[in-house]
């Protein structure tokens, strides 16, 4: 059998693929052995040291690769250097080998290292534009504070949708409607709609909880404004019903004055729509699971409801047309006992179909 | 409260709670002994003479040998059951109507299901009214009958005897709001009849809800005077529930206001968005089915009934109509009361039948 000649490169890195993948299966090995050792030692013993074994025989045959590729190495090299041949040519492409592969490595780190700044730096500048949201929105959010004080619900509401603006909105609102990828794109794309909706109904509540505390507020403020005044008119509330009779009928009035505002019914507007908006998107979501489990879902019915109620007006015209018509056909038939002969002699024939 | 703002005394304070105490006592006995069929509403006899769908149309029992000649069909709003016409014995629009010689007839819509979501417009006044109103031109062998719409069904009676002047020999119209866009009345701008869908989107409603639920009307008729509707009315509540007659009052406009039927969405969404939103009727932009809705064809005699003290119609509103028909006869009659007050007044109870059945009589040939 005739003796493969193997190059020097080839065997080096041979040499160095094995000499790393054994370092890389003994450590391995070894942490896997330390592991199961602590695993419930009692119940799983004996698999664990067959286990145990079996790892250390394999580890066994991959030293003896090792062994053996370097002898061959050797093998090769020794007669060279013995029988006077170019043994320094041999080495020179050793050293050459080697220092190509620190070249590559010094490069490789540079590229690494120029790389993880361009990371750093664009780490830097996405966290960069967090920061300056909440900067921004912290800078926005000044002048409807110092309004606060003026005791109306609009800077409160303001303050609210700038949060929501600047910080949702502007980072991961964004993305809520962003078309998905993969298989499940669907779901995970009503589900994040679902989400967003949510957070919208979330942020329209706040604002419509704000102003009817507001209106509250506001009634008191007039309950206690209309109680001074039948006090210095000598005419104080003098028992309970009296008292919650007044605050009733104040109160409705600052509500209705408040919902007469457009202002304020665009809140109310905002917190309905956003109610149902939600509302719908909640139905398209638990429509996947109905139809996952094989049940009908709301807009089958629908569709199935939409279908029986045309099929039913169409019946109904239908009736009402053959209806005019047996009544023209039993008018002909008495004209005709009566002795007429033409249609003409009855008049003008209504057409049913037309009416 | 702040003693210089009131001055509940001590001795007065506890006077009152011992008195509220015995009121409550005698409440407990009346409201142990009622049950749901003493505050039973519709106690007039009637029939039901044809039906359609969920539709019923009642025929009353006559209480005179010989009633008006031209029966008289009441049609009521799709909000609320119509048997507010019909609430007591002795509150009851269409027994004192009865008593005073007419015939008359009452839709009832009954209560809309998710399979009446497609409902529109055209079915219920080309296809509901116009089919009662044929058939009781049928039964009575008559071209044209009277009409009294009431509320919406005011709307309604206007949009009909506007597409088939021909079968209406008298229209009444009652509370029924005609300009839509009265910003003094709160139920409008929360419609929005200034704002549109920035109000309220009614289309995304209808979508995401089919019908819209009788339970969200209550809640908005509510939302118009919070505290005196939601809040003050139960606390008044145990003043009198002492009283036997006041506690089955009580009971039984409990019992109408909250039995609300569902709206059928596909109606509901053109109504809110054609008259409250975009308030065509005036501006004779309504269409029905395919007819327009002209308010000029209202050539027949009107009369126009209004509350004026209404916070749901205000008076403004139902008073607009002089400006829009072109009937010669055309008469207009105020009552002091608000919207409810019309049914269950007891003052509007004994002059408001005889207006109507006087104004018909005179107007019967």
């Amino acid at each position: 059998m005739p003796k493969e000649s193997t190059s020097w490169g080839e065997i080096s890195d041979r040499f160095m693929n094995t000499w790393t993948d054994m370092g890389t299966q003994m450590w391995k090995n070894w942490f896997d052995l330390m592991g199961t050792a602590t695993r419930e030692p009692t119940t799983t013993v004996n698999t664990e040291l067959t286990s145990i074994a079996q790892r250390f025989f394999d580890n066994q045959q991959l030293l003896l690769r090792l062994l053996r590729l370097s002898f061959n190495t050797w093998q090769e090299f020794f007669p060279k250097a013995t029988a006077g041949g170019d043994w320094q040519q041999f080495l020179q492409n050793y050293s050459e080998q080697i220092r190509s592969q620190f070249e590559r490595f010094s490069t490789g780190t540079i590229q690494v290292s120029q790389d993880m700044t361009e990371l750093w730096q664009l780490y830097l500048r996405e966290s960069q534009k967090f920061s300056q949201l909440w900067l921004s929105s912290f800078g926005s959010s000044i002048a409807p504070w110092s309004r606060t004080v003026g005791g109306t619900s609009e800077p409160w509401i303001e303050l609210n949708n700038l949060y929501w603006n600047l910080l949702y909105e502007e980072s991961f609102g964004s993305l809520m409607q962003t078309p998905l990828l993969g298989p499940t794109r669907e779901f995970n794309g009503k589900f994040l709609r679902t989400f967003d909706a949510w957070v919208n109904l979330y942020r329209a509540s706040i604002d419509y909880q704000t102003l009817l505390t507001d209106i509250q507020v506001r009634s008191f403020e007039e309950l206690m404004r209309q109680l001074i005044t039948l006090a210095e008119k000598g005419e104080p509330v003098r028992d309970w019903r009296q008292f919650q009779q007044l605050w009733g009928r104040v109160a409705d009035e600052v509500f209705e004055k408040a919902f007469c505002s457009e202002n304020n019914l665009k809140v109310r507007g905002r917190f309905l729509n956003a109610l149902n908006t939600y509302r719908i998107y909640q139905q398209d979501l638990t429509e996947l699971w109905l139809k996952l489990m094989n049940f009908p879902s709301r807009s089958e019915v629908d569709e199935v409801h939409k279908n029986i109620y045309e099929l039913r007006k169409e019946v109904k015209t239908l009736k009402k047309n053959l209806a005019k018509y047996e009544a023209l056909e039993q008018a002909i038939t008495k004209y005709q006992a009566q002795g007429g002969t033409t249609m003409g002699d009855m008049g003008e024939p209504t057409n049913p179909v037309s009416q | 409260m702040l003693p210089f703002l009131t001055q509940i005394r001590f001795e007065d304070a506890t006077h009152e709670y011992t008195e509220l105490t015995k009121k409550l006592v005698k409440g407990i006995e009346n409201l142990s002994r009622l049950r749901e069929e003493d505050i039973e509403i519709g106690v007039t006899p009637r029939e039901v003479v044809y039906q359609e769908d969920k539709v019923k149309l009642y025929r009353f029992k006559s209480v005179v040998k010989q009633p008006l000649s031209i029966p008289v069909l009441i049609v009521y709003a799709l909000v609320n059951r119509p048997f507010m016409v019909d609430l007591q014995e002795n509150r009851s629009l269409v027994a004192n109507l009865l008593k005073l010689g007419l015939d008359i007839y009452l839709i009832d819509w009954g209560y809309p299901t998710r399979a009446d979501r497609w409902l529109t417009l055209d079915d219920y006044i080309n296809g509901y009214i116009n089919n009662c109103v044929d058939f009781i031109r049928a039964k009575h062998d008559l071209d044209k009958i009277n009409l009294l719409g009431i509320c919406q069904g005011g709307t309604f009676s206007l949009c009909y005897s506007s597409i088939y002047p021909e079968k209406v020999k008298n229209l009444i119209v009652m509370v029924a709001p005609i300009d839509f866009q009265q910003t003094d009345a709160l139920l409008n701008m929360r419609g929005g009849c200034t704002l549109g869908s920035e109000a309220i989107d009614v289309d995304l409603m209808v979508k995401a809800l089919g019908n819209v639920p009788g339970d969200f009307l209550n809640l908005e008729f509510l939302m118009l005077k919070p505290h005196q509707l939601g809040i003050q009315k139960y606390l008044d509540f145990p003043e009198i529930v002492n009283s036997e007659d006041k506690l089955l009052n009580f009971l039984r406009m409990e019992k109408w206001i909250f039995d609300s039927p569902d709206q059928a969405g596909e109606a509901y969404c053109q109504f809110f968005k054609d008259f409250y939103q975009q308030n065509k009727l005036i501006e004779g932009k309504v269409i029905i089915g395919d007819k327009p809705v002209m308010l000029a064809n209202i050539t027949m005699p009107v009369l126009n009934l209004y509350a004026e003290k209404d916070h749901l119609v205000p008076p403004a509103s139902s008073l607009a109509l002089a400006k829009y028909v072109r009937a010669h006869d055309y008469t207009v009659q105020s009552f002091p009361v608000g919207h409810i007050g019309m049914y269950v007044s007891g003052k509007v109870q004994r002059d408001l039948p005889p207006v109507i059945a006087n104004w018909l009589q005179a107007r019967a040939t």
